[in-house]
Formats: C-alpha cells, structure tokens, sequence
C-alpha cells in the first residue's frame, strides 16, 4: 500500500508563489505575442497590397514595350528586366496566404495552407512520403487477400479505401504544390483519374463480366505495390545519401518531379519495371474495351468507362515518365527546391535586377542566395571532384 | 480598323523608373517582412513552449493541492486559481497553429488549418454559411424537379452530389472547431450519417417497386428543405439586428450552437415545423424497413440500412433541437464567441501583469482575458426592451 507524504503550508505556498509567478510569465508572452501576431498581421497586409502593385506594373510595363517608340535593343532589354522582375516577384508568393488550388477550396474553402515555417513544410513533405509508403504496403497486401478470398463486401470495402487514399494524395500534392513543391500536373490528375476509377469499380455490380476481370485487376494491384514500394524506398535513400554528403542540409529535400519517381542510378534501373506495369494498363485497357464493343455493348457502362481510364492512366504516365527521365539527363540532375529552406524564409538579402550587379546580356540569371549555389544541381561530375579534395 | 497605340520614349522611360523604384520598394518591404516572420515564427514557438510548462505546472498545482496540509478555504482558492489559470491557458491554444481533428488529418495530413486573422475567421465562417443556405435553396429546388421528372441518373447524380457536399461541410465544421466555433458534436456526427446515407441511396440499384416510395422521398425532400431555408434566414436576421442594436461589432458573428439552428424567439415559431420534419423523417425510416421485409429482393440490401440511419437521424435530431431549447431558455440566451474578435487575437484591452494589481495569497480572481467580453454575454429580452425605451 503506497503512503501519500502530506505536504507542508511552507511548500504549498512556495509552489503557489511558482505557479503564479509561471501565469504572470505567460501571460507577458502572450501579450508580447498578440502585439508580434498584429504587427505581422499588418505588415504581412502591406506588403501583399504592395506585391499587386508590383506586378500591375510588370503588366503595364510589358504593354508599354509593346507600343513603345523605341529602338528593338531598349526594347529586348526591357523586356529582360521585365522577366526577371517578374521571376523574383513570383518566388515571393510562397510568402503570402493562399487557400490552394479549386478543387482544394471546392472542399474545405478558403482556409490558408501555406505553412510558414520551414520545418512545417519539411515535415509535412516527409508525412506524405510515409503516407504514400504506407499506402504501397496496404495495396500489395489486400490485392493478395482479395485474389486468394472471394467476399463482395471486402471488394467493396477496399475500393472505398482506395478512393480515400487516391483523393487524400491529390489534396495532399495540391498543399505541397501551394508550399512550393514542384510537381506536374499530370501526376495530380493521375490521382484523381485513378479516384474515378475505383469509384467505377465500387459502383459495379457483380456480373459475370466483373467476376472475370476481378483477379487480372487484383494481380495488376499487386504489381502497382511492388513498384510504388521500390519508388519510395528509393526516394527515401536518395535523401539519407544527400544528407550525408552534406550536400543538402538535414532540413532540406532534393525533389525532381513529384515523389513517386526521383531519379539516380538505382531508380534508372527500375525504369524498365515502371514502363512494363504501364503498358499492362495499356494492354487491359484495350481489352477491356474489345470486351464491351463485342459482348456488352449498352449493358454494363463500367467495362467501358473503365477502359477507358486504364488507357488514359498508361498514356499519361509512360509519356511523363520518359519526360522526367530525358529532361534529368537520365539521373543526374538534381532540382533544388528554394521555398523551402530557412534562407527563402529569412533570407536577409534578396537579389534582383535592380539591387544586384545587372547580367551581362545572355549571362546566367543571378542565383538567389549565395547559400544555395553549391546545392543548386547534383552534378556527379562535381561530386565526385569534391569527394576527392576532401579525402 | 484599330489603330495601333503609339507610345513616345518619355513615357517608356518613366515607367521603366516607376518599375524600377516600384521594385526597390517592394524588396525592402519583402526584407522587412522576412524578418518579422522570423522574430513570429520565435515568438511563436517560445509562447508555445511556455504555455506548455504553465500545463504542466497546472497538473502539478493540482497535485499538490490535493496532498497538501492546508486548510479548506485556501484549498478552494488555491483551486478556483487554478481553473481560471487553466481556461485561459485553453483560450490561448486557438492562437497556435494547429493540425485540425483526426478527419481533417486523415484526409490533408498535418497541415496547420488554423487562421490567425480574425477577418479570415470571419470570411471563413460566412463563406460556410452562404454554402449552407445555397444548399438548403437547391435542395428545394432539386428536389420539387425530381418529383415531378423521374430520371434515374440524375437520382445518382444528385446523391453522388450529397456526398460531396456532406464532405465538405464535414471538414469545414472540423475547421471552423479548430478556429474556435462551437458546434455540438452531433450535428457533425449528423453530416457524417447523412453523406453514408446518400452513399447508400446511390448504391441502391433502381427498382420498380421503388417508383412510387420515390416520389415520397422527394416530397418529403421538398419540405425539409423550407424548414432548413427559414432557419437560416432566421440565423441571418439574428446577426444583421444584433450588429445594428451594436451588441456586437462588425466583425462579430453570433453563434449559438452550428449554423443549421440559432434561436431566437421568431425560430420557436418554426420549432413545430421541425418537429414535424423528425417525425416524418422517423416514419420515412420505419417505411423503409417494411418495404424491405414485403418485397424480400437480395438486391435491395440497402433499404434496412437505410431505414435505420433515417430512423437514427430523426431521433438524434429531435433530442438534440429539445435539448438546446430548453438550455437557450427559448432562444433569450446567445453565447459569445471571443475567439473571433480582434481584442482576442490582438489583447488591446488584456492587462498585464505589471498593469494589475497581483491578486494575494490566491484568494482573489486572476484578471480576466478582455472586459469587453462580459458586456455582450447575454443578450436578453429585458436589456433589449431597456435600449429601446431609452
């Protein structure tokens, strides 16, 4: 049996003392932070009226070299101020509140998702990375179950989850994408292709077409997860190997693209696995339609309609993979993200046409912070030189 | 034909300077800027680490409160300290950011939902209201159509539609709770019913045998949706009289309970009419389940579902429209809610320590968040008769 040691009137006063001497302190802060939170508030306002009028002017100012009365030389050079203006004012807008894209305003309105923090933004990035490995095991595994067990309601079940997941991700991209994230769009609406799809699938009802289909679905499923699980434990090493070599800092993420593909020397070798799992979905795609032209023709809608999507899905994803793919130099081109570090934050100096050394005509623009030139591009070349000099 | 602007070099070069001197400005601003998000971003986070250690320094103040050998009366003061040090200290969390409730992260993940403007609170709650009513006025509409021109894709269109909407005002009710809303817990359980409600509807396969209870549900539709329309006139009107009787500012917007029912006097006239609406929506339940159990079609498993989630919805409406009745007292009592006004976010009116007298031996009250706060509690029937006679 514990015994509870009574406590003295001397120690209950001192830590009565302590606690209000604590509520004072906190409430100090807490004023001190409502005067910052309405000085930032004001300022944050200012600033934004300003950047409207900033970029009001960059449009009358195009305008204006357009009709101007000038030589053609003025007239280029102008006109490169002009876009280099607008380059840097564009990069500020990852300062300001944004709600998001429409389809992010369509479903929980105009809330402000642009975190301000650069910590906040790195770790929600991280979030989804496990968010979406999470997701490849959860699809690898119920594909097998569902193959191996025949219940209606469990197919159900898992295409309604499928469609939250798929649907959670695209809102997801839209919030990185309003971070500063660099994704393609093609990538976003393969999300919501694929929310399509698994709807189709849960509103179909058990013909004998659907009983057909169902393992060649479910075995496709299983591939998808091994893929997508072999993407993401790469992207994650990618990241590990960077942060190593001191090439980013431990806050910052290289990104190319979107997460599903990052490109290095391991993910070329995947390349061949991503196209074949593409061209699956072009091969029961086109099956899928055969199957509705020559057996169910104005009868069960789902065959077709889900064709349909398959063939899009294939289409899109093999000519944006190649894309990303030629456009990285196979690898070895690394896109450093700006928005998210500290220096885009808080950076004290920020480089322009007008308050930085103009370039040389046909010079490479000025580089945004000196902090980040030496992480700009992942150059093997250079890596490997300066590995050298360092042992 | 358009004759081409011809724009002379002066012109051209004093707009170059005006973009020019347009941008030196917006740099020094833009610098400025950065570095109060940056002192924020400090603040913030020290506030938070110090609010934090005022928690833990409540729980132990407690503790100790209970083991001490103290006389009783310094016991409750010591106590009566403590619970007003604890609501503050919960009135300051709508000031951090925060990641929402777990449907909010389950479906956009840790991403902070809360607005730290009052104009964007307010803008965020309007916004939800003009959603709801413009809801409630195509409900109507739709509804009046469908009965009277039966055409099966546009039923499932129209339920697929229902879910979405019951989704989104599902997650925005989970927003506007992060930014100090107060809404019971049942009308967002009451959403989450009626979007797997639709969800089924949708799933139900068409029927013959349905036609006919289909009209049904439309008319019944039709009527529900006036009796939702007037409510949120009724919510409306409440705010505009309010602000003009300058009870409560501008910015301010009355709230008692969600925006689905406010009352005030006018509603207890409509009261009957929702009362008659659960009641039929009960009947429509319990019809349902007997249609099921005279047709006996497998494929029809939807229809029980669907009668008990009819059923359940009437009676948790019924209770809970009852229940704040009697608690408003027949619509004389309206909360305040100070999470919305500047003087919370920005304490304009908050004494400081320094400022207060500290209170002695934790026999008096701390000092309260805003004065301006307690003129506007209550808003009642005698104060309202008192401002119109002077």
């Amino acid at each position: 049996m514990s015994t509870e040691i009574p406590l003295t009137e001397d120690v209950f006063q001192d830590e009565l003392e302590k606690f209000r001497r604590v509520h004072e302190e906190t409430e100090e802060a807490m004023n001190k932070y409502k005067r910052i939170l309405k000085e930032f508030n004001n300022v944050q306002e200012n600033v934004q009226k300003k950047t409207l009028e900033h970029r009001k002017q960059t449009k009358t100012m195009r305008k204006v070299i357009k009709f101007a009365q000038v030589s053609p030389e003025l007239k280029a050079e102008a006109l490169q101020e002009v876009k280099d203006v607008e380059t840097t004012s564009n990069s500020w807008r990852s300062l300001f509140p944004s709600a998001g894209a429409f389809i992010v305003k369509l479903l929980i309105g105009g809330c402000n998702l642009r975190m301000f923090k650069p910590d906040s933004r790195q770790a929600y990035k991280m979030e989804y990375n496990t968010f979406r490995t999470f997701h490849s095991y959860f699809i690898f595994i119920a594909n097998i179950i569902l193959l191996l067990v025949d219940i209606p309601l469990l197919d159900l079940l898992y295409f309604i989850i499928n469609v939250y997941f798929y649907f959670s991700f695209a809102l997801r991209e839209h919030i990185l994408k309003t971070n500063g994230s660099h994704i393609r769009t093609w990538w976003i609406l393969h999300h919501y292709l694929c929310v399509a799809m698994f709807t189709i699938y849960a509103l179909y009802p058990r013909t004998d077409e659907y009983v057909k289909i169902r393992p060649y679905s479910f075995m496709m499923g299983i591939y998808e997860g091994i893929v997508h699980f072999l993407q993401a434990r790469y992207q994650r090493h990618r990241v590990y190997t960077l942060i190593t070599l001191r090439k980013i800092g431990d806050m910052e993420v290289p990104n190319q693209d979107s997460t599903p593909v990052h490109w290095n020397n391991n993910m070329i070798r995947l390349l061949p696995f991503l196209l074949l799992g593409d061209t699956i979905q072009l091969c029961y795609g086109t099956v899928l339609m055969m199957d509705y032209f020559k057996n169910r023709l104005w009868s069960e809608w789902q065959l077709v309609a889900l064709g349909l999507v398959f063939l899009i899905l294939a289409f899109g994803n093999t000519i944006t993979t190649l894309i990303t793919f030629f456009k990285s130099q196979g690898g070895k081109k690394v896109k450093y993200i700006p928005e998210w570090s500290p220096q885009f934050f808080y950076g004290t100096a920020v480089p322009s046409p007008t308050t930085s050394p103009v370039p040389q005509h046909g010079g490479p623009p000025p580089a945004l912070s000196p902090a980040t030139e030496s992480v700009d591009t992942f150059n093997r070349v250079y890596h490997r030189e300066r590995t050298k000099n360092k042992s | 034909m358009a004759t081409e602007v011809k724009i002379p070099e002066n012109i051209f070069d004093s707009e170059l300077q005006k973009l020019e001197a347009l941008q030196a400005e917006t740099e020094e601003a833009i610098n400025k800027y950065k570095r109060i998000l940056k002192e924020f971003n400090e603040v913030q986070e020290n506030v938070e680490k110090k609010t934090l250690e005022q928690n833990k320094q409540i729980t132990t103040m407690r503790k100790i409160s209970r083991r001490a050998s103290v006389s009783q009366e310094k016991k409750s003061a010591a106590a009566k300290v403590i619970a007003q040090s604890q609501a503050e200290s919960q009135s300051y969390k709508s000031l951090f950011p925060s990641k929402g409730n777990f449907p909010i992260r389950l479906l956009i993940g840790n991403c902070n939902v809360r607005m730290l403007k009052p104009a964007d609170r307010q803008e965020y709650k309007l916004d939800y209201n003009r959603m709801c009513r413009s809801h409630s006025f195509l409900f109507i509409l739709i509804n009046a159509l469908f009965f009277f021109f039966p055409i099966t894709f546009l039923d499932t269109l129209w339920c697929v539609y229902n879910v979405y909407f019951y989704v989104t005002i599902t997650l925005r009710e989970h927003i506007l709770l992060s930014n100090g809303s107060h809404i019971r817990t049942w009308w967002i359980i009451h959403h989450y019913i009626c979007m797997f409600l639709f969800f089924l509807i949708a799933l139900t396969p068409k029927s013959d045998s349905l036609a006919s209870f289909r009209h049904y549900v439309y008319l019944l539709g039709v009527y529900e949706g006036v009796v939702n329309y007037y409510q949120s006139t009724y919510q409306r009107n409440r705010v505009y009289a309010l602000t003009s009787l300058n009870k409560i500012d501008d910015m301010e917007v009355v709230n008692h309970d969600s925006a689905p029912i406010h009352y005030n006097l006018s509603i207890t006239r409509i009261l009957p009419l929702l009362i008659l609406g659960y009641i039929l929506q009960f009947a429509q339940g319990t019809y349902t389940i007997y249609l099921y159990i005279q047709l006996r079609n497998s494929t029809l498993w939807t229809l029980p579902l669907i009668g008990l989630i009819l059923i359940s919805l009437a009676i948790g409406n019924f209770s809970t429209a009852i229940i704040k009745f009697c608690k408003s007292e027949g619509g004389k009592k309206i909360d305040y809610i100070p999470e919305w006004s500047p003087q919370f976010f920005y304490g304009s009116n908050v004494p400081s320590a320094e400022e207060t007298p500290s209170p002695t031996n934790g026999d008096q009250p701390l000092p309260s968040a805003s004065p301006t706060t307690e003129s506007v509690r209550r808003f009642d029937k005698v104060t309202k008769k008192a401002k119109k006679a002077g």
